[in-house]
């Protein structure tokens, strides 16, 4: 007789966006509906309507309380990790969890890696998931680099454990698409090298899918593996679609990939000099004026006039001229902004095949990209963030 | 219209904020501190310790409870904001001893359980007063005034929409569970733009409805009320949603112009002049007083005023009854809204 016990699913960081992802597809999808059950995990209240409309088993869970990690886990044979946050929650968080699943011996742990462990200009070789990481001037790609040690430590511990990496995700709800939508609407995407390279844009569900084939693989555990689109697609022709999804005329401007490297280069410096002005905003009289209404800074204040009026006249003058500094007139700005990450992600020259998953772990991605586009079109409506197709001449926003 | 002034009150009047979680703590007991009528005479919460952790918080030495009873007779008044399901069981015993009661909304989750307070404020000789701030904007008391007066012509249409991802965090997490909360956006925050409809508007004579419901809160809700208005029939839809920022507005088409009200405006109504689109006026009552628009307080205070001597109340529990009402019959009828954007529906 076969057993009818469905394997259990912890999945944490579910209120997130591929973690909501996950979820609806294991309830609305029947085929998966059946052969899972499953626990939405979450740390907090407020960011759960998406999934507090099905009826699931929802539970919250802080995941840097150990003794609460592995009471909570305990009877589930896979984990799926979905969280993000601080760096103490992912740090601490993953070591919590990847104590309790080994306590608890946990069959399978999927976790969601990204390919910012190869920096923000990844090398060539990074095409596969075979090169080393090297996190270049990313926060996030360091904490993500330290997590998949974590995970690989685990591996070699005896939880088969697994990274996904994607890149940028898109699809319904991603935050990317409505800055995408938003900055075009307000003519501030210009393509970088014409837009020629991939965007590296996975959609959600395809992203979900990979899961999915991990969870149901036997092999292929102790690795890493790049989840992409089958087929690269250009930034131009992503940037196109959603222009025609908003339906208006765009004329994109260009920018060297050079222009962008040496803008970011250049933000990079100004942030490592903004410590040395900010000291020197510190004693301007202007600060001190304005934080002088508050009266324990009054009194600080009070107390240095005194001390400062008690120096020579000569000690004085020369502290003045020390903290003398020119004053700065800020160039009006370019609508044109070359800093954010729809610019800079543009420089990114390397496609992450997702061929080790697809060979490996079975994972065909569920839609091709004119059909990922189509419902990312169909969520933007229902968003009001284009114009509706069955309701044309509707005005996104108002109605 | 309101001046928001004491009065010439001059005794502060002892209220009982009943629910310390997180709307009284960041709103109503700051709102009560910061005014010259607010006595704290107790704090009650179930939770003990949230009481006292409240009063530590902003210094109080006041009483504190874990239930209302210990209260009902050291209070003028009570500020009810518990969970929604606990509000009808616990406003039944501060109205039965004849107290006023100030309750966060929605009145209660249930139209029956509403008529059954009002009743009993009316027996006992008391009043409700039902938490629908915005009403205290100034901004929205003039768009009210104007739409009376017809200012704007007659009312094409309108359009209302308030979302945002995420959001208020109740500290029990009661808004995520139906049989606690009522409900989901629609009731949670929907309320407040449907109210504001009310206000403005009048009583819908229908309505269409659809949410993302499957079987415990909606996520997202759309639809639209039928006015039959003195200048002839109108429609307004809303969209309220936790998953989406929304522009948080309402649009209101008029035979002189596009007229826009925003939350994030308390003090002015926007105008599209009809003939000239390319202008925007902003409207604005003249106001005695350059302090900002503190509605929270506006509400307690107007609150502080009925006890005192009983006169206009801005939101009563009949008009917060008849939003229940509404909603209830919007659930009841709801349909569900198309997902497409799901490839593996089934």
């Amino acid at each position: 007789m076969m057993s009818t016990i469905k394997p259990k699913i912890a999945i944490l960081g579910a209120s997130g966006f591929v973690g909501s992802a996950l979820v609806e597809r294991l309830y609305f999808d029947e085929t998966w509906r059946d052969r899972f059950e499953f626990t939405a995990f979450i740390r907090g209240f407020g960011n759960a309507a998406r999934l507090a409309r099905l009826p699931i088993r929802l539970e919250r869970l802080d995941l840097t309380d150990y003794p609460q990690v592995l009471a909570s886990l305990s009877g589930y044979d896979y984990v799926v990790n979905c969280t993000r946050g601080d760096t103490f929650l992912m740090m601490n968080g993953l070591k919590n969890t990847a104590r309790a699943m080994k306590a608890l011996r946990t069959r399978k742990f999927v976790h969601l890696g990204s390919v910012a462990i190869y920096g923000e200009d990844p090398p060539a070789e990074s095409a596969h998931e075979n090169a080393p990481p090297n996190p270049v001037r990313t926060d996030y790609g360091n904490i993500k680099a330290a997590q998949d040690e974590l995970v690989f430590a685990l591996h070699a511990q005896g939880v088969p454990s697994m990274i996904l990496c994607p890149s940028n995700i898109g699809g319904p709800y991603s935050e990317l698409i409505l800055d995408a939508v938003a900055r075009l609407a307000a003519g501030e995407i210009v393509l970088v090298d014409e837009g020629r390279y991939a965007t590296n844009i996975v959609h959600v569900d395809n992203l979900v899918q990979a899961i999915l084939a991990a969870l149901e693989s036997d092999t292929g555990w102790g690795e890493r593996y790049f989840v992409n689109e089958a087929e690269p697609t250009t930034w131009k022709q992503f940037f196109q679609d959603l222009v025609a999804m908003l339906g208006i005329d765009y004329e994109f401007a260009g920018v060297s990939r050079e222009e962008v490297l040496r803008q970011m280069s250049r933000q990079r410096t100004r942030s490592s000099s903004g410590i040395k002005s900010q000291v020197g905003t510190l004693v301007s009289s202007e600060f001190r004026e304005a934080v002088s209404v508050l009266p324990a800074f009054k009194a600080m204040d009070d107390g240095a006039k005194r001390l400062f009026r008690g120096l020579s006249p000569r000690l004085q003058e020369s502290i003045r001229r020390r903290l003398a500094r020119p004053i700065v007139v800020p160039q009006a700005r370019s609508t044109r902004r070359l800093d954010h990450k729809l610019i800079t992600a543009q420089i990114r020259q390397v496609y992450h095949s997702p061929q080790k998953a697809m060979d490996r772990l079975k994972y065909a991605p569920l839609l091709d990209h004119r059909r990922g586009m189509d419902t990312t079109q169909k969520w933007l409506e229902f968003a009001n963030r284009v114009p509706s197709r069955s309701h044309p001449g509707v005005e996104p926003g108002v109605k | 219209m309101s001046t928001h002034l004491p009065a010439n009150q001059t005794t502060r009047v002892k209220l009982a904020f009943v629910g310390c979680g997180a709307i009284t703590r960041q709103e109503h007991l700051p709102a009560g501190l910061r005014s010259p009528l607010v006595h704290v005479s107790a704090l009650v919460d179930s939770q003990l310790e949230s009481a006292r952790a409240l009063a530590r918080m902003y210094g109080l030495d006041t009483f504190v409870a874990s239930d209302v009873s210990e209260v009902l007779d050291q209070a003028q008044g009570f500020v009810l904001a518990t969970p929604n399901d606990t509000h009808h069981p616990i406003a039944k015993q501060i109205l039965d001893r004849g107290k006023p009661l100030l309750i966060e909304k929605p009145i209660t989750t249930t139209y029956r359980d509403a008529l059954e307070l009002c009743e009993l404020a009316d027996r006992r000789g008391t009043f409700i007063s039902v938490g629908y701030r915005y009403r205290f904007f100034p901004s929205a008391r003039l768009l009210k005034e104007l739409l009376d007066d017809g200012y704007f012509g007659r009312v094409l249409s309108f359009h209302c929409e308030m979302g945002s991802r995420g959001g208020w965090a109740p500290v029990s997490g009661y808004n995520l569970d139906r049989s606690r909360s009522g409900g989901g956006v629609l009731v949670i925050n929907g309320t407040h733009f449907l109210d504001l409809a009310f206000y403005w508007f009048g009583e819908p004579v229908s309505f269409r409805y659809q949410d993302d419901n499957y079987g415990n809160v909606e996520a997202n809700c759309k639809g639209a009320w039928s006015y039959n208005g003195a200048g002839g029939p109108f429609e307004g839809s809303f969209f309220f949603s936790k998953t989406i920022a929304l522009s948080n507005r309402f649009v209101i088409e008029t035979e002189n112009g596009r007229v826009v009200w925003s939350p994030a405006n308390a003090e002015s109504i926007t105008l599209v002049d009809k003939h000239r689109p390319d202008i925007t006026a902003q409207l604005s009552a003249t106001r005695r007083s350059n302090e900002a628009v503190d509605s929270f307080r506006y509400q307690l205070e107007e609150f502080c005023r009925n006890i005192d001597r009983p006169g206009t109340i801005t939101s009563d529990g009949r008009s917060g009854a008849k939003s229940i009402q509404l909603i209830e019959a919007m659930y009841g009828q709801a349909t569900r809204l198309s997902e497409d954007w799901l490839p593996y529906r089934t």
